[in-house]
């Protein structure tokens, strides 16, 4: 069957129902169990009289869980909250800020923060007495606030406030970046601006120092607490670490421009990557200056290709004297010379290198030569040899022809006779 | 600072770090002027390759101390040794500062020298390079300080001067000592020359021996008389003889007093062989080098020595000879470890009583195994005084085993005789726990009562502690024996295990007992043990049995007899479950069949109205089950019950229902148990006419049972009968005719297979045969032949002229279908009814061959 557009009656009324009164709240309270299908059923509205009466009719942890819930969803003034807060208290006879001392509940985390951002508690002054408490008696204050920890933490979490900036420098201004305790800052440092350690290391990616909130002197303080961290603790990624800080222009409110450009160029000038720094050269060069750093960087490297490929050369030349050495006046030097051209996968540049390599010895072998007898075996390679040689383009018709004409063929007689 | 200057000062020092060769991982621990300072001194220096051949130890150390930057690398340069000897000699250095502390010769001579260690050469260093040690010092040194890192609680740096000094000795760094330095104290003593001069010398001597704190503690009190004595003694000692004395000297931890004795006692060596010296003397001929060299040299002096003495053969022959050689000319050489030990145990507690018996009957100690009673150290340190040990005692301990650690924990007295541990080594814990709780003084009325509990097997698997007092108690007043004869004799057929039950609640019980009569009533009084606590005498007990016993319900439903019968049969009801009818017939139909029931139900019925003789011997039943016809007069002797007594062996015929039924329980459990046995199904088969059992009792005490049955047989074989025969239903009393019989054939009284408990095979044997002359006269009465099973040819049945041989047994037709025969292959069913069984059994001779009984 469908119901206006949904399967179940169950579903229709998710979507549809709303629950006006205490006695439909309780009806519907006790059949659901689906909570996330109907979150807004049971939202107590402490600051509408009608739902007060709820707190007698349904039992208390449905009650505290619901009014969470409320608190977390609706967005309620100051004095809205106030007054819930108020309402709540009379009704239960208790404080409501008494559950961030005495409880865990991921709904609180929000509701603390609004109540901070409300003005309703103040999580820098908490820190500061909690940072005293632990300075004088550890273990006690570690139980006495081990649930508001949490609270705090929570909403230091991602650096998005003012006082959350000023609550992670008192931190670290008295146990340093590295103390797990009483809070384990490096982390929520970290993560707050993006920097991420996965499992090839830390990576900037997502990296962003800027707090709109924050002046000047806050964004460097923050930033310097950083680059202190990652000089000592990951000193091989401290220069991706500044890159990525240079190469956002968004910086230069706290970070001048002049002076990062100082840091580029230094960096410029120590970096074995020259690559990495093209971003930053966009951004700290004029496009000349970066178009002849290209030029320079080119001509660096064809000079580099060049000097590679004479190696090279001189490499095969020396490889290719001591074979022809070793085949001299054995009786099979143009097989051995065949083979040297046909043997080994080499790139087109050494397979050009050898090839002439061979057309120069076997030119200068036969220059001064009136004639040279052969046996059968070695023309048949010479004659393979020459024509590979004039199919590659590398003899010419007239030193082919030079060479051929040159060839005797022994005869075996003759040689018995001698 | 402006950032600028802060992130290029920073580059700065990763450069700086990079040519310098130190580590980026150095900024997490150090400041950044320290590395900066470190890496610019490197790169001045040109060092860098210098300082990548450092570990990171060495380098964390050049932070702190750059000084040594400029040693470091003339060390590198001009090749006084490995990097990595300089990097662990840096690490250990830690936060010293050896370019300020020593020069740089000094360090040179430490790494330059192979003999230091590398870890070892900034102690070597810090301590011992100024002393200018000899190369064997230097070799004691490396031994001493290897020594000292066993010591754990304290280090080289924790020693005094003096102290660190007798690291040097060759006995610190010596297995003799290796225990004795982890004490610091020991340390302070050994600045006492003598006593350190004692120790190297016997460090020496005592290959493989650690110095004990005892013994090390009398060397120091008693140092110049030990000294003495051992100067003495040695003396008289041949090389190869002394350095086993010194360790079974020291071993036995009576050092002054040994050496004393041993002054005198000791023989002075032939002047040929004497090399007599005093101990300093023999450590001087020894090679100093090492330990091994002591033993080399003894070894050589072996083969030319004088073995006149053998007194350090071992611990056991040292301590004898020490002790008067009471175990004088018997060879202690192959002695098994726990012999061994026993014997040092009599020797060292003087215990010459059984020193002379072991050294006169030494073969049966020799022969004591390892799990014997008397090899068991807990048994000669506390149980047993082994000086009250005869030759025979010796001997008999051959077969005793020592006593389990779960009986030790009852054994409460020390010492015990020997005849109680022999007792004890072999009962159960039960027992063991039992004798602890028996109140007579003397041993012998102790061992008395539970020779007698133990042998009968009395007690029950499980007891509780207070049920282990109470019986402890009530034994304590007279032995179970006499509570059978004089509180319990008058019930019959009772147990020893019934009489022991009874014990345990005999509080509750003792007011019904002069009523009781048979076993069968004792089961039934523990078994309803609450319903009867307020009842006054048994007899009322008696009255009530209907309402006491529970079973009795349980067993009708299953025979379904009719209220109107049990009520005209009241009396007989009551005498059937004062006799245990319901217990045994409500376990017996348990998980039997459903035909089963029906003949249940017929016995019960027959027995409740007193008529169950009636029914097993029902009109011409017995000519119908064995095919044959009898006279009446011959049925009659067969019906009737006879007895006999010969000595203590009293034997009866018994063909009641309950006691029948309870023959595979009477005797421990047997196949035909009525409760489990795996062939209960043929128990029925016992109310056949045909079959009776013949009981024994050997001094009162139950015995012996076995299954007669009257039967014929053949010498050859016969054709098969068959018949269908029922139990009779007195309900509806008819039957029907007879059958003829066979001429071939010969009526024949068979004794089936003899089951046993308690008593000796002699016993059995004396049963056995009076159980046969029994039957022989009865044989006689039936006319008929007495043919034995074959079980019983060890008894020697040839002293009654029978003999072994071939004949046809006829299995008889059965009432309850399957029967069980144990001489003709177990259980028999309807379908081997009316045939002959084959086999060997035991005939009388004259019976075989009948000329033999007119010779």
């Amino acid at each position: 069957m469908c119901l206006d557009g949904t399967n179940r009656i169950r579903d229709y009324l998710y979507r549809s129902l709303k629950v006006e009164n205490v006695k439909t709240y309780q009806i519907l309270l006790l059949d659901d169990k689906w909570d996330s299908m109907h979150s807004n059923w049971f939202l107590i509205d402490l600051t509408d009289s009608k739902w007060q009466e709820l707190y007698s009719l349904i039992e208390r942890d449905s009650f505290d869980k619901w009014v969470f819930e409320t608190l977390k969803v609706k967005p309620y003034t100051k004095n809205q909250m106030e007054r819930y807060l108020q309402v709540y208290q009379g009704l239960t006879n208790e404080d409501f800020y008494q559950h961030f001392w005495k409880r865990e509940d991921s709904n609180l985390k929000v509701i603390f923060r609004k109540l901070a951002d409300l003005g309703l508690v103040h999580p820098l002054g908490l820190l500061k007495s909690y940072l005293e408490e632990y300075q004088s008696n550890a273990d006690e204050a570690g139980k006495k606030w081990i649930m508001m920890i949490q609270y705090l933490e929570a909403y230091m979490d991602g650096l998005e406030t003012m006082e959350a900036v000023e609550m992670a420098f008192q931190i670290e201004k008295l146990f340093g970046i590295l103390s797990r305790e009483p809070f384990p800052i490096e982390k929520l440092l970290l993560d707050s601006i993006g920097i991420e350690n996965g499992y090839r290391g830390l990576h900037f990616g997502s990296m962003d120092l800027i707090r709109p909130f924050l002046d000047i002197k806050g964004h460097q303080q923050m930033f310097c607490i950083v680059e202190q961290y990652m000089l000592k603790m990951h000193p091989d990624k401290y220069i991706s670490f500044l890159i990525k800080a240079l190469s956002s222009e968004d910086n230069f409110f706290w970070f001048p421009k002049e002076e990062a450009r100082k840091v580029f160029l230094k960096l410029a000038e120590i970096s074995k990557n020259q690559s990495e720094l093209d971003g930053l050269r966009r951004i700290y060069l004029t496009e000349e200056d970066f178009e002849a750093v290209k030029a320079e960087r080119r001509e660096r490297e064809q000079r580099h290709l060049l000097v590679k490929q004479r190696k090279k050369t001189r490499d095969i030349r020396k490889d290719f004297s001591l074979y022809v050495a070793k085949a001299r006046k054995t009786g099979c030097q143009f097989e051995t010379l065949w083979n040297y051209v046909q043997n080994g996968m080499h790139d087109w540049k050494s397979q050009k290198e050898r090839n002439y390599i061979i057309k120069r010895y076997l030119c200068s072998l036969f220059r001064n030569k009136t004639q040279i007898i052969l046996e059968k075996k070695e023309i048949e390679n010479l004659c393979k040899l020459v024509q590979f040689l004039f199919s590659e383009e590398e003899l010419t018709f007239f030193e082919m022809r030079e060479i051929l004409g040159r060839i005797e063929l022994k005869e075996e007689k003759l040689d018995e006779a001698v | 600072m402006r950032l600028y200057d802060k992130i290029a000062g920073h580059l700065a020092l990763l450069q700086e770090m990079k040519k310098a060769g130190v580590s980026d991982a150095l900024l997490k621990d150090y400041k950044e002027e320290e590395l900066l300072g470190l890496s610019q001194s490197v790169n001045q220096m040109d060092a860098k390759e210098e300082i990548l051949s450092m570990e990171t130890e060495a380098v964390e150390y050049l932070i702190h101390d750059q000084e040594f930057l400029s040693y470091l690398v003339r060390l590198l340069r001009e090749d006084i040794c490995d990097p990595v000897r300089i990097s662990i000699l840096l690490a250990d250095a830690g936060g010293d500062a050896l370019s300020k502390n020593y020069s740089y010769e000094e360090i040179v001579s430490v790494l330059a020298d192979e003999q230091v260690k590398s870890y070892r050469a900034y102690i070597y260093l810090k301590y011992f390079a100024a002393q200018l040690l000899h190369e064997a010092e230097k070799e004691y040194l490396m031994d001493g300080l290897a020594a000292l890192d066993q010591c754990g609680s304290f280090s080289v740096d924790d020693l005094t001067d003096t102290e660190r000094k007798h690291l040097i000795e060759p006995a610190v760094s010596s297995i003799f000592l290796q225990e004795r330095i982890k004490d610091r104290r020991f340390w302070r003593k050994l600045e006492n020359p003598s006593y350190c001069a004692l120790l190297n010398d016997l460090s020496f001597l005592c290959e493989g021996v650690s110095l004990g704190a005892d013994q090390a503690e009398e060397l120091w009190q008693h140092t110049a008389e030990i000294q003495e004595g051992l100067d003495a003694v040695l003396r008289k000692l041949p090389g190869y003889e002394m350095g086993k004395f010194l360790a079974l000297w020291l071993d036995n931890k009576a050092l002054v007093y040994d050496l004393n004795r041993l002054k005198y006692i000791l023989p002075e060596l032939p002047h040929e062989t004497a090399k007599g010296a005093t101990m300093q003397e023999k450590v001087s001929e020894l090679p100093h080098e090492t330990m091994q060299g002591a033993s080399e040299m003894q070894s050589d002096l072996d083969e030319h020595s004088d073995r006149r003495v053998k007194f350090t053969e071992n611990q056991l022959t040292y301590l004898n000879f020490l002790y008067g050689d009471l175990l004088n000319g018997v060879d202690l050489s192959y002695l098994s470890e726990r012999q061994m030990k026993l014997l040092v145990y009599a020797v060292t507690h003087k215990k010459k009583h059984f020193l002379t018996i072991v050294k006169e009957h030494f073969e049966d100690f020799t022969v004591l195994q390892r799990f014997a009673l008397l090899l068991d150290t807990d048994t000669y340190e506390h149980y047993l005084n082994v000086n009250t040990l005869n030759p025979q005692n010796l001997k008999d301990s051959r077969h005793l085993p020592k006593i389990s650690d779960e009986c030790k924990c009852y054994l409460n007295k020390e010492p015990y005789t020997f005849d109680e541990l022999k007792l004890l080594a072999k009962a159960d814990s039960r027992y063991v726990r039992l004798y602890h709780m028996l109140a007579y003084p003397k041993v012998d009325d102790r061992l008395r009562v539970i020779r007698e509990v133990a042998g009968r097997k009395c007690l029950p698997q499980k007891m509780e502690e207070e049920q282990y007092a109470k019986l402890g108690r009530m034994l304590s007043k007279k032995p179970i024996s006499k509570w059978l004869s004089e509180d319990m004799g008058h019930i019959r057929r009772i147990s020893y295990q019934q009489a022991v039950l009874l014990l345990l609640v005999w509080d509750q019980v003792q007011r019904l007992i002069p009523d009781v009569r048979t076993g069968i009533q004792v089961d039934f009084l523990l078994k309803n043990l609450k319903k009867i606590e307020n009842i006054p005498d048994f007899q009322t007990v008696a009255d009530q049995i209907l309402e006491i016993d529970s079973t009795w319900k349980k067993l009708n439903d299953l025979l379904k007899i009719g209220e109107d019968f049990l009520r005209e049969n009241q009396e007989g009801l009551k005498n059937f479950l004062y006799e245990g009818g319901s217990e045994i017939f409500y376990a017996f139909l348990s998980d039997v069949e459903e035909a089963d029931k029906e003949k249940a139900r017929r016995l019960c019925a027959a027995e409740i109205a007193g008529r169950f003789l009636d029914v097993k011997y029902y009109k011409n039943d017995l000519e119908r089950e064995i095919t044959l016809e009898l006279p009446e007069e011959i049925q009659q002797f067969w019906r009737k019950n006879t007895e006999a007594k010969k000595g203590k062996v009293r034997l009866w015929e018994e063909d009641r229902l309950l006691p029948v039924m309870q023959i595979g329980e009477s005797l421990g459990k047997t196949c035909i148990s009525y409760r489990n046995g795996l062939y209960k199904a043929c128990l029925l088969s016992c109310f056949d006419a045909n079959k009776k059992v013949l009981y024994g009792s050997y001094n009162g005490q139950f015995a012996f049972r076995a299954i007669i049955r009257l039967t014929k047989g053949a010498f050859s074989k016969m054709p098969v009968e068959k018949q269908r025969l029922q139990f009779a239903d007195i309900l509806e009393e008819e039957m029907t005719e007879c059958r003829e019989g066979n001429q071939q054939e010969y009526l024949t009284l068979f004794l089936e297979r003899p089951y046993f408990k308690g008593i000796s095979e002699e016993k059995e044997k004396e049963v056995v045969l009076a159980a046969v002359e029994m039957l022989l006269r009865k044989a006689k009465q039936l006319h008929a032949e007495l043919v034995v099973s074959n079980s019983y040819k060890r008894f020697g049945l040839e002293e009654k002229k029978f003999i072994r041989a071939k004949y046809y047994m006829y299995i008889s037709a059965s009432k309850n279908g399957k029967q069980y025969l144990d001489s003709l292959g177990g259980m028999a069913e309807v379908s081997s009814e009316g045939s002959y069984g084959e086999g060997y059994f035991f005939l009388r001779e004259s019976f075989l061959n009948p000329k033999t009984d007119k010779q």
